[in-house]
């Protein structure tokens, strides 16, 4: 980087919805992007529009493929969907582009992937790698529930690999179980400048941790151990107390399970199992406990990275008691490996709500479901972008005429003599927003284009 | 608002093809209409920072983007 430049970290998220409830397969397949120049806590709040749509990737079901190869074609079409999209990116990441920023100021800014927040399926679909290996690293697949640390991905020696491949200079069997890869051969990653996709793929507290880890894996061994009836009368018999929410009707009849649900079952579920089970399998439960509330810390320092470690040692250390007590014959599960790169990833990017997989879905309603609603059902995807266009230029003209009042405000405040009339419109809901910049509009200069 | 700039890429398989619909906007313009944007003033951050705890800087705190070592990586120890 040359001197004054700065970084536009990118944080890109995709996720596949679906649009409809009950007529078929509509799907939307929307792909969101912010920057970590933003605060965590702006970002995280969809009023505050600080993330914007980018784009829809296609949804087809590519029917013209047999079926052995419709999955990597699938893989093919997304990473040539991507490239198309974040062309601009590679010429920009090397060379910068002047924009003006929100304090008046123009600087150089260097647009740099960073980030990429997913959920597995889509995180082994950007790192070019079968599902059944890890997106981050080398591990192989039957050694996935370890505690040791694999090589991770670099990006140059894969596409190296991918290469090679391509030139039939390795064998399938190499390629296919030693790198866990799959042959796409133009990844769109490869271009970007400065950027590693698999240092990019950030951890999933949600579906890695409550859902996988704790309520997918844990909870079930625990209660496989235990017995259902045994520990949903121990739940039952929990007496009400404010704050922590009583699970009237035990947890093993519960189908539907929330984020906070998981957040509650959490916080009693240590005491619920005490003294029925080993004290190794407490244990165990305790470094995923620790390890999980450690993970959602909003700011961490290196003695909470070293206990949140040193949890997950107490599981791993002590996870061969549910192998013992027969309710499990190994720990080969991505989202349990998954565990050793959270402490690498928040040294690297900060901490790991800022890449909650919640912030997407959340965006969903706003970006996909509302503008699916107000179509008619009928080629949706381009009213979507027309009414997404239309709501777009409606916030803009919003804020704009906000700060516009606001400036005229400050301005009488300065020059008494000279009223504005347009200050006396009455409306004062305005924010207490003190800018004052060059009194230019911010532009609509943003429109959907159908590739 | 919306630039129909032409459209679709044939996938080819055995003979058919289908049509494949992507919509985009230039990551640029998302970039700048982010960065312009002035409700962000006071949450926006333009350079990597190490924020340390404690006054020797040994306890290293992480929690913002720009607290974390990539961009320090980036930005700063790839000056040429």
């Amino acid at each position: 980087m040359p001197p004054g430049a700065i970084v536009a970290p990118i944080i890109l998220a995709s996720d596949k919805t679906s649009l409809s409830q009950f007529r078929g397969d509509q799907e939307a397949w929307p792909v969101y992007l912010t920057i970590g120049n933003i605060s965590k806590d702006v970002r995280r709040q969809p009023s505050q529009h600080a993330c914007v749509l980018l784009g829809y990737l296609p949804t087809a079901k590519l029917e013209c493929f047999s079926s052995g190869r419709r999955s990597v074609e699938r893989y093919r079409l997304f990473h040539y969907c991507m490239m198309q999209i974040l062309e601009p990116l590679v010429i920009c990441g090397k060379e910068g582009v002047l924009m003006t920023c929100a304090d008046g100021l123009v600087r150089r800014i260097f647009p740099i992937l960073a980030a990429y927040i997913a959920d597995f399926p889509e995180q082994c679909l950007v790192a070019c790698c079968k599902e059944s290996r890890c997106p981050k690293c080398t591990v192989a697949r039957d050694k996935r529930g370890e505690s040791t640390r694999s090589s991770a991905r670099i990006q140059r020696q894969t596409m190296k690999s991918l290469k090679k491949y391509e030139n039939g200079e390795i064998l399938k069997e190499e390629f296919e179980r030693n790198l866990g890869l799959r042959p796409v051969y133009e990844p769109f990653w490869a271009n970007l400048p400065h950027c590693d996709i698999f240092t990019c793929i950030t951890p999933d507290i949600l579906h890695q941790l409550h859902k996988g880890v704790f309520k997918d894996h844990l909870v079930s061994w625990c209660s496989q151990i235990i017995g259902e009836d045994v520990l949903d009368a121990r739940f039952r018999a929990m007496t009400s107390f404010s704050g922590l929410h009583h699970f009237k009707k035990g947890i093993s009849s519960r189908k539907q399970w929330t984020g906070s649900d998981h957040k509650e079952l959490q916080r009693v579920f240590l005491g619920v199992v005490a003294g029925l089970m080993d004290e190794r399998a407490l244990i165990a439960v305790r470094g995923i406990l620790d390890f999980t509330y450690y993970a959602q810390y909003q700011s961490h320092t290196e003695t909470t990275l070293k206990k949140m470690d040193t949890a997950l040692r107490l599981f791993h250390q002590h996870k061969n008691i549910f192998v013992d007590l027969g309710v499990r014959d190994d720990f080969n599960i991505p989202k349990v490996h998954s565990m050793l790169h959270y402490t690498t990833s928040i040294r690297l990017f900060g901490s790991a709500d800022g890449f909650n997989t919640e912030l997407p879905e959340r965006l969903h309603i706003n970006f996909a479901k509302k503008a699916y609603r107000s179509s008619n059902k009928q080629d949706y995807i381009y009213q979507m972008t027309t009414w997404l266009c239309r709501q777009d230029a409606i916030f803009l003209k919003d804020s704009y005429l906000a700060w516009h009042r606001n400036r005229n405000r400050q301005l009488d405040g300065i020059d008494s003599r000279g009223v504005d009339p347009r200050s006396l419109d009455g409306l004062s809901d305005a924010s207490d927003d003190s800018v004052v910049s060059d009194g230019k509009a911010p532009t609509l200069a943003n429109s959907y284009d159908l590739y | 608002m919306v630039d129909v700039e032409g459209d679709i890429m044939g996938a080819d398989g055995k003979l058919l093809t289908e049509e494949v619909e992507l919509w985009l906007r230039n990551p640029l313009d998302c970039i700048r209409e982010l960065m312009v944007n002035l409700n962000f003033v006071d949450a926006i951050s333009y350079e990597p920072q190490r924020v340390f705890d404690d006054e020797a800087g040994r306890e290293r705190r992480f929690d913002e983007m720009w607290t974390g070592d990539w961009w320090w990586e980036v930005q700063v120890s790839q000056l040429k």
